[in-house]
């Protein structure tokens, strides 16, 4: 019944502003402010270019909850937890959602089985190491550059890192919010009455619930970053090898474009900014930004997220200078 | 709280002490890691990530430029900065981290050429950098036309064959009964064929695929001077209808085709809007632009890729050849032949320089495009073989004139020469012996059945190459 009335509520709102603009033609060719449009594009370009990628991942992690028998995943996976989390890291290539989708599916994969650690490493491979964000970062820098390799290699590498660190806590759920660890912990009181199809249902909306206003806000706190950072401030500092690794994280950060397309958003900048941070921008960007660290905060404790932050961006400034080092 | 809270509250610390330790542990080898290898980027100038340049177009035009990409964004590169060996004339420019060298002229064929760039440095770090690159440019690959034998019996056909400077290696591109002429483009050749009628018909012949396209003509008539401009697609050739005089619609009139567009044969305007006869004509090298001579002696300049008016340059007694630049062409009063500068419109006298002291009397010539350098076809006059004339191939510059060539014994005859694009190369056309030489028979652009054709550098005047034929094309 709240979903019901939340959609009514949605679309008597949206049919008032188009009744308000119908009847006052005489207010002419009024608009909003500029930076207001351009806080309202930006942000809605990062949720239109997330939105079908968040539904896909809900729908994965459905079909992996509910659909996919347990044995099949946790069968295939070795019993060597170094091993376990490196053949994780690809699982991406089977479920090739960006990053704002594997949310829900990790949180999916928890709730089927897998350790938190697991459940990180897998979130933070699978942008980088599954077929489209190869196929694209290998167009966009060619299959032999150095920005490809560190990509690829990089994304693998922090994704297994942080696994093995997060793997190093003894409780795990400590490491979850306490909303979702409850949620795990608790088995459906409507499981055994429910059809998979019911239980699907049932999944997409909560999951729903839970990520879009994220989402929405992630989105709309990226889009204010954006309209108050010039994005020329981030560029003049282009030519530095540290700064414009810093640079670039700023501005991976800041963007939330996700690791589908994020390699063509980039390109145009490679002429300016060093290979390294070209590289930081494509494997920082995709585990860290804003409109991520909102998303994943419905799963992870503010602390884990700092912790994580910290790791993934320092070791994202290694990789960085270590291309601009080398290439 | 209780004993049994606080008990499992340090019990909770204890067994995350180890995640503690190895995260505090990360997060320090994390940080002297960075540390370090940014300190090493700090030390490190810029560095040469790729360089790129087109070693074929680098010989065939000029204006082509070598693109430098450092790793990063650097300063503005100066040119006393830059060097390049063998040295020739450059300008450079920079943005954000390309460095692109710009050669002023064409570059020599097969050549290996090292670019240093030195004091490259960006706007934070203090630390400069050389780059070095080197690349080779693409050798010289010339075409050209060896007519069958009437001798060896009729209905042979004539070949268009591709060779370079060195080595033997000769590949036939396209054979067809009775050639006459034809000029080279990226990817096609046009072919100027005879009828047994004296008439030609003009194909174009696809270099890879070999498909031929025949290009419908004005009617019947015969085609001479084909020309072409390969990098601007465009075809031109003077065209005479067939029949009598009085009554042909054509009459050695300037006609010319877009490649790149409709293959349709269209007359050249002159600067009453009506086809132009031309006495003489060419392209001025690597631009869409044709000099012609008309009726009445005045040269015009034309673009061939619009419909604007003919300039019209003056009356001349005759229109000589265009430096391979374009920029130059000879022209020809009753005192003798002048360089004219398409560029300021200067006009200098072109001097006949002697040889080892004898006069000698210019013949057609090609100017080099710096300095008046030229070469020019000559003849000497020598008493001392009772008044026979001597024909050289010379190479003059400044006050000094240095012979190319010359037939052995003088016994032969030089029928006209070419200059590669680049200037590097002389193509001569010579019959060994022109007093037993017998003629192909063609009714149009006859040539000797024994013509060669011998490539000859001109810097060192050393002969690279002979072969049998005529008509090269670069």
């Amino acid at each position: 019944m709240p979903t019901i009335v939340g959609l009514f509520v949605g679309l008597s709102g949206i049919a008032a502003v188009f009744v308000v603009r119908a009847l006052t033609p005489a207010l002419g060719p009024w608009s909003l402010p500029n930076r207001v449009q351009d806080l309202l594009t930006l942000s809605i370009s990062v949720i239109i270019e997330s939105l079908p990628f968040v539904i896909l991942g809900i729908v994965l992690s459905i079909l992996v909850q509910v659909w996919v028998p347990d044995r099949w995943i946790m069968r295939i996976l070795p019993r060597n937890e170094f091993l376990r989390r490196a053949m994780i890291s690809f699982l991406g290539i089977f479920l090739p959602v960006c990053e704002c989708g594997n949310v829900p599916l990790a949180r999916g994969l928890i709730v089927k089985g897998f350790t938190v650690s697991e459940s990180m490493t897998f979130l933070l491979a699978a942008p980088i190491v599954n077929p489209i964000t190869i196929l694209t970062t290998g167009q966009a820098f060619g299959f032999d550059s150095w920005i490809f390799a560190a990509r690829l290699v990089g994304g693998f590498v922090i994704a297994n890192v942080i696994g093995w660190l997060f793997s190093k806590h003894p409780d795990q759920d400590s490491l979850l919010t306490d909303r979702f660890a409850a949620e795990c912990r608790l088995p459906d009181p409507h499981e055994h009455d429910q059809t998979r199809w019911q239980k699907s249902v049932e999944l997409f909306t909560r999951e729903s619930g839970v990520i879009m206003p994220a989402l929405f806000i992630g989105s709309l706190i990226a889009g204010l970053v954006q309209v108050a950072v010039p994005r020329s401030v981030l560029l003049s500092l282009g030519s530095n090898p540290l700064w414009s690794i810093l640079a670039m994280m700023a501005l991976a950060f800041v963007i939330s474009v996700c690791s589908n397309v994020d390699s063509f958003f980039i390109l145009p900048f490679a002429s300016t900014f060093m290979p390294g941070s070209i590289a930081v921008f494509l494997v920082f960007g995709p585990i860290i930004d804003i409109k991520m660290l909102t998303l994943m905060r419905t799963t992870f404790r503010a602390k884990v997220l700092v912790q994580l932050t910290v790791i993934v961006g320092l070791l994202s400034a290694l990789i960085g200078l270590v291309v601009n080092y080398l290439a | 709280m209780s004993h049994t809270s606080i008990d499992d509250t340090d019990a909770a610390a204890e067994a995350a002490r180890p995640f503690r330790r190895a995260l505090a542990v990360t997060v320090v080898a994390l940080v002297l890691f960075v540390a370090g290898f940014a300190g090493l980027n700090y030390l490190q100038g810029p560095k040469l990530s790729s360089g790129s340049v087109d070693a074929g177009r680098v010989v065939a035009q000029g204006g082509q430029q070598l693109r430098l990409f450092a790793n990063q964004s650097i300063r503005t590169v100066a040119k006393k900065h830059v060097s390049v060996n063998p040295a020739v004339p450059f300008t450079v420019s920079t943005s954000g981290a390309v460095i692109a060298v710009q050669f002023t002229d064409r570059l020599r064929y097969g050549t290996k050429y090292s670019v240093r760039v030195s004091d490259v440095a960006n706007a934070f770090q203090p630390r400069v950098s050389t780059f070095d690159y080197t690349f080779t440019t693409a050798p010289a690959e010339i075409y050209y036309l060896d007519r069958a034998d009437p001798a060896t019996g009729p209905g042979q056909d004539d070949s268009i064959i591709r060779t370079g400077m060195s080595g033997n290696e000769r590949t036939v591109v396209y054979s067809a009964p009775r050639i006459q002429q034809f000029v080279v483009f990226a990817q096609a050749i046009a072919v100027t064929t005879l009828a047994d009628d004296g008439t030609s018909s003009l194909s174009l012949v696809g270099l890879s695929s070999k498909l031929v396209e025949q290009i419908p003509l004005p009617g019947a008539g015969a085609i001479d001077e084909l020309q072409g401009e390969s990098n601007a697609g465009l075809l031109g050739f003077v065209f005479t209808s067939a029949g009598p005089a009085a009554a042909r619609e054509f009459n050695s009139v300037l006609m010319r085709i877009d490649l790149s567009g409709a293959h349709t044969v269209a007359p050249v305007p002159d600067l009453a809007g009506t086809p132009l006869k031309a006495l003489g004509w060419g392209f001025l090298g690597g631009s869409t632009s044709i000099i012609a001579q008309g009726e009445d002696q005045t040269v015009l300049l034309i673009d061939a890729s619009k419909s604007a008016p003919p300039v019209p340059l003056g009356q001349y007694t005759e229109l000589g050849r265009s430096s391979p630049d374009g920029k130059t062409i000879v022209v020809s009063d009753v005192f003798g032949k002048i360089a004219y500068s398409l560029a300021d419109g200067t006009k200098t006298r072109i001097p006949s320089l002697p040889i080892a002291g004898a006069s000698t009397y210019g013949g057609d010539v090609v100017l080099l495009g710096k300095d008046m350098a030229r070469v020019q076809q000559v003849a000497v006059f020598d008493s001392a073989t009772g008044g026979k004339f001597q024909s050289y191939l010379v190479f003059e510059s400044g006050t000094t004139a240095r012979i190319l060539y010359q037939t052995k014994d003088d016994a032969g005859s030089i029928e006209g020469f070419s200059i590669s694009p680049n200037g590097q190369f002389v193509a001569v056309n010579v019959i060994p012996d022109y007093a037993n030489s017998v003629s192909d028979g063609y009714p149009v652009d006859a040539q000797s059945t024994s013509i060669r054709t011998v490539f000859i550098d001109i810097a060192s005047g050393a002969v690279v190459r002979s072969v049998e034929g005529s008509d090269e094309s670069w």
